[in-house]
């Protein structure tokens, strides 16, 4: 069975590969001196050209007994320079439960704001969830759209004086998932095989988050040389924080806010990054258990500057 | 998963990997005088080594004092033996004091960037 679904994961990726090569397509969310590595709790500032293949996630056993394994890719393309749609989908292994893969996601984004002097720029998006384009049981059957900001900001422009703090800087993303349809109906059966209508609402749902990073990359370039061996110049310690908090059409005790806390690191090359963090559960409703998340991701705009690292219409 | 998926998959991005051997933004990957540095005396030269190779004609490097005043520099260009190491000859003596280096690289392949940093002649 295992070797089964990966064969399909692994076609799927293949697949996703030649796609890539028959298209058309910058990467790094750059603003003056700062770049923004891309990031696995929140969505990075920038619009690039880029892909991240694979985002791998571990969820240890929680209280139910089921651990998770989820592998997913996510794919953007420019259209215009600053404007670009990515493609997103996964695969969740449940043990037990099965596995399945979820909704494809699609984001419409726009870079609408880069203060390079202060390392500012800002970002809007149209997030949208597809129903049922995933397996079933792994994937709603109703869209979800999220409209969204995301928002970087270094502190390169402190003072000299604060050099030691220069390096930082945060990123923070804000959304809100409004489900296409109020609740989700289906027929359960019990053990005696008596049918019965199960509703359940689709809240919606105000998701936000928040980064905290330290760019050695940065510190080597504008404020100290960065000693020891080369790795280090490269690392970008990073925490992540991750949060949805039910707003509207909750279940009664359903607007509880769950989500992780993310530390961990990210290595940068030049065309590509690695990014290794743990997810800590904020409370039991957000599970009881550490888990992990990895991604190997691809700046498409440096390897392929020429062809799919640019944007379609200059 | 099957061994046949598994080389596909390895050997796409294999190719992603190599690739990108030779092409990126230009990132500072070390400056003579250091970034964030003291030297003794005053440098002949400013020399900026970055991660890719840089197209001279569209970058450059400015030197200022503390209060901002202009000190003039020559027109960079690349190390005929490195195109990604830019030189910029340093006109005048600097007095002791401290200095701020701004610069901006074109890379070969087009991409910008940026930066700045400081360091201090010591009297």
């Amino acid at each position: 069975m295992l070797s089964k679904t990966s064969s399909a994961l692994a076609g799927a990726l293949s697949a996703a590969m030649c796609l890539f090569a028959h298209s058309q397509a910058e990467a790094h969310a750059v603003c003056g001196n700062r770049i923004f590595p891309a990031t696995l709790g929140i969505d990075d500032p920038g619009v690039n050209d880029e892909l991240a293949l694979p985002t791998v996630t571990y969820i240890p056993p929680n209280t139910g007994g089921t651990q998770e394994f989820d592998a997913s890719f996510s794919y953007t393309k420019t259209i215009f320079p600053n404007f670009g749609l990515s493609i997103t989908d996964g695969k969740t292994w449940l043990n037990p439960g099965g596995n399945g893969w979820g909704n494809i996601d699609t984001e419409l984004k726009y870079m609408f704001w880069c203060d390079a002097p202060h390392e500012f720029m800002a970002s809007v998006g149209l997030d949208v969830t597809w129903a049922n384009t995933g397996t079933k049981n792994f994937s709603d059957p109703f869209n979800t759209f999220t409209p969204l900001i995301d928002m970087g900001k270094g502190f390169g422009d402190l003072p000299t004086s604060l050099n030691i703090l220069r390096p930082f800087a945060i990123t923070a993303e804000l959304g809100l998932s409004i489900p296409s349809a109020p609740h989700t109906s289906s027929i359960v059966y019990d053990d005696s095989g008596n049918p019965s209508l199960n509703v359940a609402l689709n809240p919606t749902v105000f998701d936000w988050g928040f980064t905290l990073q330290y760019s050695l990359p940065y510190m080597n370039a504008n404020v100290s040389e960065v000693g020891g061996p080369d790795f280090l110049r490269h690392l970008v310690p990073i925490t992540e924080f991750a949060f949805q908090t039910p707003v509207s059409n909750y279940a009664p005790g359903g607007n509880v806010t769950t989500g992780t806390i993310q530390p961990g690191a990210i290595y940068m090359a030049d065309t590509w990054q690695v990014a290794v963090e743990a997810l800590i559960p904020i409370n039991g409703a957000s599970g009881h258990n550490v888990g992990a998340v990895a991604e190997l991701h691809f700046f498409f705009d440096d390897i392929f500057p020429n062809s799919l690292g640019k944007p379609l219409f200059q | 998963m099957s061994r046949l998926s598994m080389s596909r998959i390895a050997a796409s991005l294999a190719f992603v990997l190599v690739a990108s051997a030779a092409l990126a933004h230009a990132q500072l990957q070390k400056a003579i005088p250091a970034v964030g540095g003291t030297v003794t005396a005053s440098p002949k030269e400013i020399r900026l080594k970055f991660s890719e190779g840089v197209e001279p004609r569209f970058s450059g490097i400015a030197l200022a004092t503390e209060a901002g005043a202009t000190e003039p520099i020559g027109k960079p260009g690349v190390d005929p033996a490195d195109n990604s190491v830019l030189i910029a000859i340093v006109s005048e003596a600097l007095k002791p004091g401290t200095y701020t280096v701004t610069w901006h690289a074109v890379s070969v392949d087009t991409h910008k960037t940026q930066g700045s940093f400081n360091f201090t002649v010591a009297p």
